[in-house]
C-alpha cells in the first residue's frame, strides 16, 4: 500500500514562513482574472487553444519515495494516465469496467474477465488475452512488484483471445477489489517500464513523451486512445520536494496545479485570486497503530486492552481537525474511509473522547496516578512511545497525542525517527505507538486490515499489533476474504473494523483525510480522486481566459 | 614547485586510505547486521538464519575485516563504491549521475561568492569605517544570520512571484541557474567578505606596507599587488573549504530549488541508512577535500613568498 498524501516534515518557523510569503506575494497584484477562489463561476467555460497543463508534484516518486514503495513509471506511485487496469476505481470506491468490459466468479478461487473489444494499445494494436497474462506476470515476475503478488506465474490462464481468468495463490476472492491497483496495468508485450520507461505502451489516454529523472514526467495525448479522447494534449508532471516551493510555483504561474498542499497554508492559498482549493472526499485515514508485542512475542505495556481503550479514551477528534489541523480534515471512527464500508460504515462507532473514562480504566489496570500527575504501576511510570516517520508526518500531531495522554496520567515519549530507523522500529515492534496515514487504494473495505492488522498478513509489523489469531476479528476477516457479494463485504469488513476500533482499540483513528489540490481558475474538469493512484486527468481542460 | 606539488600529492594517499578507513568502519560497526538489513527489505518476513548465513557467504561478510576492507579499497580505486540498498544501482553511478548538477550551481556559485566578496572586502577596508564599510558591515552581519532557506525563499517571492522575472525552481535554462546560484552566493559571500576584510586590514598595518606607502608607491599598487596577495592567504584557506562543501552537495539549496543535485540523494540516503551510499559519499567527499586542499596547498606556494622558500628548501630547490 503506497502511502502517498503524508506531509514532509516541516519546523514550525518554515510553515509560518510559508504562510508569511503566501500572504505577501498574494498582495503582489501577480494573480490571475481576480475571480477569487472555488471555482463558483457560472459562465460559460471555453476550451484554450493551447491545451497544456503543468502539474507540480512532490519529489519524484521513482527516485525519492521509501524502497518498501514498489515503484513503476508512470504509473506509480504517481498515475499519470498512461496505463489502466482490468478494472478501475471510482472516487466512490466502486470498481468500474475499463479494459475488461465484465468479470464474474466461476467458482472456487478464479474469475474470468472478459475484455473489451474496442481496447487496443497506444500502438493501435487490439488487446488479447495473451497481453493479460504478459502484464500480470510481469507483475509477478519483477521483484520490485512481487510484494504486491497474490498471484503466481500459474494464476492467469488464457482462455480465449478475448477471456482470461485468474486464479489468486491463496483462497481470497478481493481479487476483483484489488487488481484495480496501477501495479496491474495491462501493458503491450515488450514494454518495459521498469528498464526503461519510454518502452511502455498501454492503453491509456496519454503516452509517454519524456522523463528526466528528479525534474519532470511528460505525457502526451494517445491519439490512438479507444475510450473518449483526451481533452489535454500533454501534461508535464513537474517535481517539486519542497512544499513551500511547489505552492508558490503555483502562485507565479509556473504551473497550473499543485499536489500535496501544505494544511497549514490551504485558507490563504484560497484568498489568492486566480487559484482555486479542489478536495477529495477522504481518501486515508491518520490513525495509531499499537504495538501488542514486541517481534520476539513478549507482551509489550499495551497488550493490556484497558490501555488501548484509555489512549483511545483519551483522543479528542473534534480538537484536533479544527484545531492541530486547522479544520482541513474530518472526524470519522473508521480506520479506512467510511465510503469503503458503505452503508455499513455506522457499524463502527470509536471510542468517545472521554478522559474520565480513560481514567477509571487505568485505574482498573492498577496504573495509578502519582502526586507528579503521571500514573505508575509496581514503581514504573506508564509511559508509551510514539514514533513516526519524520519525513511524513508533523511534529505537531504527534505533540497533540502527547498532551491528551497527558491529560489521563500517561507520558508519551514522542521518537522522531528517520525512515530507516522507523522501519527498524516497526519491524521490531520497539515502541508503543505508530502514526501513520495508510491511503485506502483499492475497493476491497478490508485491504488494510488484512495487510495491517491480520496475523497471517506477510508484513513483519502484522505479528506486532495484530489483536491475535484467536479473535472474533481474525475470524471476520477470514470472512471478508471469501465473500462473493458486495454488501456481505461490506457488513464483515464493517463488523471487522467495529471488533478493531471499538472493542480491540488496535487501531486508533484521528482523522479523515483528503487530498487537496491547488487549481488555477483555467484549469476545469478535474475530479479530485481519494486515491492518488487512481486520480484520472483525461477530462481535465485548460479554459479560455 | 613540482617536487612540491608531488610530495603533496603523495603525502595525500595516506589521509585518503584513512578516510576510506573511516567509511569503511563506519558503516562495518553501525549497529545491526547489514545481512539482515540488506535481506530485511528485499523479503516479506524476517530472513530465517540460514538465508542470512547464505547471504553472507555470498557476499563476502565473514571474511576477516582487513580483507573486506582491501576488498573495499581495491574496488574503490576503480571507482567502485558498491552497490545501493535504494535502488539497486551501483553507488558510484548514483553519485556521478547527480554531480553534474551540483556542479553547474556550485562552480558559478563560488565565482560570484569569491569575486564580490573580494570586491566589497578590498573596499571595505581600505574605506575602513567610512559609510561603505558600515552598510557592507551590516550587509555582511544580515548574510550570515539568514538562514539559506529564507534567503532563497525570499528571492524566489521578490524574483519569482512578485516580479515574476525568473522561474520559481527547477532545471532549464540560464534564467533556472540564477536564484540557487546567488542564494548560495550570498549566504557564502558574506563570510568571504568579512574574512577579507580583516585579513586585509591586518596586512595593511605590516612594515613593509608602511614602507612600500613611504616610497611613494601608489595606494592602489600597495593594496591590489602586495597588500592584497597576502591577505589572500587566509582568504584562499576558508573559500577551498566552501567550495569543497558547494561541490559535495548543497541540501537546502537543491531541495528548494527542486534541484537534481547529490545533497538530497545522500540526505534521503541516510534518512533511508543506505549504508552503501553513504560510505561512497564519504569516501567521494574526502576525495574532493583532499583535492581541493592539496589545490589550496599549492596556490599558497603562488600567494606566500615564506611558503614558496620553505617548500624550495624543503625540495632542495627543485
Amino acid at each position: 500500500m503506497g502511502s502517498v498524501v503524508h506531509r514532509r516534515k516541516r519546523s514550525i518557523a518554515v510553515a509560518t514562513f510559508a504562510v508569511l510569503a503566501l500572504l505577501a506575494s498574494s498582495c503582489g497584484g501577480n494573480g490571475g482574472n481576480g475571480s477569487g477562489g472555488g471555482g463558483g463561476s457560472q459562465k460559460k467555460v471555453v476550451p484554450a487553444d493551447k491545451q497544456e497543463l503543468v502539474v507540480g508534484a512532490t519529489a519524484d516518486p521513482w527516485v525519492d519515495s521509501s524502497p518498501s514503495d514498489k515503484k513503476r513509471i508512470p504509473n506509480y506511485p504517481l498515475n499519470a494516465d498512461v496505463c489502466e487496469t482490468l478494472v478501475q476505481l471510482s472516487p466512490k470506491y466502486e470498481v468500474l469496467p475499463v479494459v475488461a468490459s465484465k468479470w464474474e466468479h466461476v467458482g472456487g478461487n478464479t474469475f474470468r474477465f472478459t475484455l473489451d473489444e474496442r481496447a487496443k494499445f497506444s500502438d493501435g494494436r487490439p488487446v488479447t488475452a495473451d497481453d493479460v497474462k504478459y502484464s500480470l506476470d510481469y507483475t509477478v515476475q519483477k521483484p520490485e512488484t512481487s510484494g504486491f503478488a497474490f498471484l503466481g506465474l500459474e494464476s492467469t490462464k488464457v482462455i480465449d483471445p478475448r477471456t482470461v481468468e485468474v486464479t489468486p495463490t491463496k483462497p481470497n476472492l478481493r481479487l476483483v477489489e484489488q487488481i484495480n491497483h496501477p501495479t496491474y496495468a495491462i501493458l503491450a508485450p515488450g514494454s518495459d517500464p521498469f528498464s526503461d520507461v519510454k518502452t511502455t505502451n498501454c492503453t491509456g489516454p496519454f503516452k509517454v513523451s519524456e522523463y528526466v529523472a528528479g525534474e519532470r514526467l511528460v505525457v502526451v495525448r494517445n491519439d490512438n486512445y479507444w475510450g473518449e479522447p483526451a481533452k489535454l494534449d500533454k501534461i508535464t508532471f513537474r517535481f517539486f520536494p519542497d512544499d513551500t516551493t511547489r505552492t508558490l510555483a503555483l502562485q507565479n504561474g509556473e504551473v497550473d496545479l499543485v499536489t500535496d498542499i501544505p494544511r497549514p497554508v490551504v485558507g490563504t492559498l484560497e484568498k489568492v485570486p486566480g487559484i482555486k482549493i479542489e478536495k477529495s472526499t477522504v481518501g486515508a485515514v491518520l490513525l495509531m497503530y499499537t504495538a501488542l508485542r514486541d517481534a520476539q512475542g513478549n507482551p509489550r505495556l499495551l497488550s493490556d486492552v484497558r490501555l488501548r481503550q484509555a489512549v483511545a479514551h483519551a483522543m479528542d477528534k473534534e480538537e484536533f481537525v479544527n484545531g492541530v489541523l486547522g479544520g482541513n480534515a474530518e472526524v470519522v471512527d473508521t480506520v479506512a474511509p467510511p465510503t469503503v464500508l458503505g452503508q455499513y460504515a455506522s457499524m463502527v462507532k470509536g471510542l468517545d473522547h472521554d478522559p474520565k473514562a480513560a481514567a477509571r480504566l487505568l485505574d482498573e489496570a492498577g496504573w495509578k496516578l502519582g502526586a507528579d500527575g503521571v500514573r505508575a504501576k509496581d514503581g514504573a511510570r506508564l509511559e508509551l512511545s510514539i514514533v513516526f516517520d519524520q519525513t511524513r508526518t508533523e511534529t505537531s500531531v504527534v505533540e497533540f497525542i502527547q498532551a491528551r495522554l497527558k491529560d489521563v496520567g500517561v507520558v508519551g515519549k514522542i521518537e522522531r525517527l528517520d525512515p530507516g530507523a522507523y522501519r527498524n522500529a516497526l519491524d521490531t515492534g520497539s515502541y508503543d505507538l505508530d502514526l501513520s496515514l495508510p491511503n485506502q487504494n483499492d475497493a476491497n473495505p478490508a485491504f488494510l486490515m488484512s495487510l495491517r492488522w491480520f496475523s497471517k498478513a506477510t508484513g513483519k509489523n502484522a505479528k506486532i499489533i495484530s489483536p491475535g489469531p484467536d479473535t472474533e476479528f481474525e475470524r471476520l476477516i477470514d470472512q471478508t476474504q471469501q465473500a462473493t457479494d458486495k454488501q456481505e463485504l461490506q457488513r464483515l469488513a464493517a463488523q471487522a473494523m467495529h471488533q478493531l476500533v471499538d472493542v480491540e482499540a488496535a487501531g486508533i483513528p484521528l482523522s479523515g483525510m483528503y487530498r487537496v489540490l491547488g487549481v488555477r481558475d483555467r484549469v476545469h474538469g478535474l475530479e479530485v480522486h481519494p486515491s492518488g493512484t487512481n486520480q484520472r486527468w483525461n477530462d481535465v481542460f485548460i479554459a479560455k481566459e | 614547485m613540482t617536487a612540491y606539488a608531488l610530495r603533496r600529492l603523495l603525502a595525500l594517499v595516506p589521509t585518503w586510505l584513512g578516510i576510506s578507513l573511516f567509511a569503511f568502519a563506519l558503516s562495518t560497526l553501525s549497529p545491526g547486521d547489514p545481512a539482515e538489513l540488506i535481506l530485511g527489505r528485499q523479503l516479506d518476513d524476517p530472513p530465517t538464519p540460514q538465508q542470512i548465513e547464505a547471504f553472507r557467504e555470498e557476499v563476502g561478510l565473514d571474511d576477516p575485516f582487513i580483507v573486506q576492507y582491501g576488498r573495499f579499497v581495491a574496488g574503490a580505486a576503480r571507482g567502485d563504491l558498491g552497490t545501493s540498498f535504494r535502488s539497486g544501482e551501483p553507488v558510484f553511478a548514483e553519485l556521478a549521475s547527480r554531480f553534474p548538477a551540483t556542479l553547474a550551481i556550485a562552480v558559478p556559485a563560488f565565482v560570484v561568492a569569491f569575486a564580490l566578496a573580494l570586491l566589497v572586502g578590498v573596499i571595505s577596508a581600505v574605506r575602513r569605517n567610512s559609510l561603505i564599510d558600515h552598510a557592507s558591515r551590516i550587509a555582511a552581519l544580515l548574510g550570515d544570520s539568514v538562514p539559506s532557506f529564507v534567503l532563497a525563499y525570499m528571492l524566489i517571492i521578490v524574483f519569482a512571484v512578485n516580479l515574476g522575472m525568473l522561474p520559481v525552481a527547477g532545471r532549464g535554462g540560464p534564467e533556472h541557474f540564477v536564484l540557487p546560484v546567488l542564494t548560495l552566493a550570498l549566504a557564502t559571500t558574506a563570510t568571504l567578505m568579512r574574512l577579507t576584510r580583516s585579513s586585509l586590514l591586518e596586512v595593511l598595518g605590516e612594515d613593509y606596507v608602511r614602507t612600500a606607502r613611504a616610497m611613494g608607491l601608489k595606494e592602489r599598487t600597495v593594496v591590489l599587488r602586495f597588500a592584497l596577495k597576502n591577505a589572500l592567504v587566509a582568504v584562499v584557506t576558508v573559500a577551498g573549504l566552501l567550495f569543497a562543501g558547494f561541490v559535495t552537495g548543497t541540501v537546502i539549496v537543491e531541495t528548494v530549488f527542486a534541484w537534481p543535485g547529490i545533497g538530497r540523494f545522500v540526505v534521503d540516503s541516510i534518512f533511508d541508512r543506505d549504508y552503501a551510499v553513504i560510505r561512497g559519499f564519504v569516501v567521494f567527499t574526502g576525495t574532493v577535500f583532499v583535492l581541493v586542499n592539496l589545490a589550496v596547498d599549492l596556490l599558497y606556494v603562488r600567494l606566500d613568498p615564506r611558503v614558496r622558500l620553505m617548500s624550495e628548501r624543503s625540495t632542495g630547490g627543485r
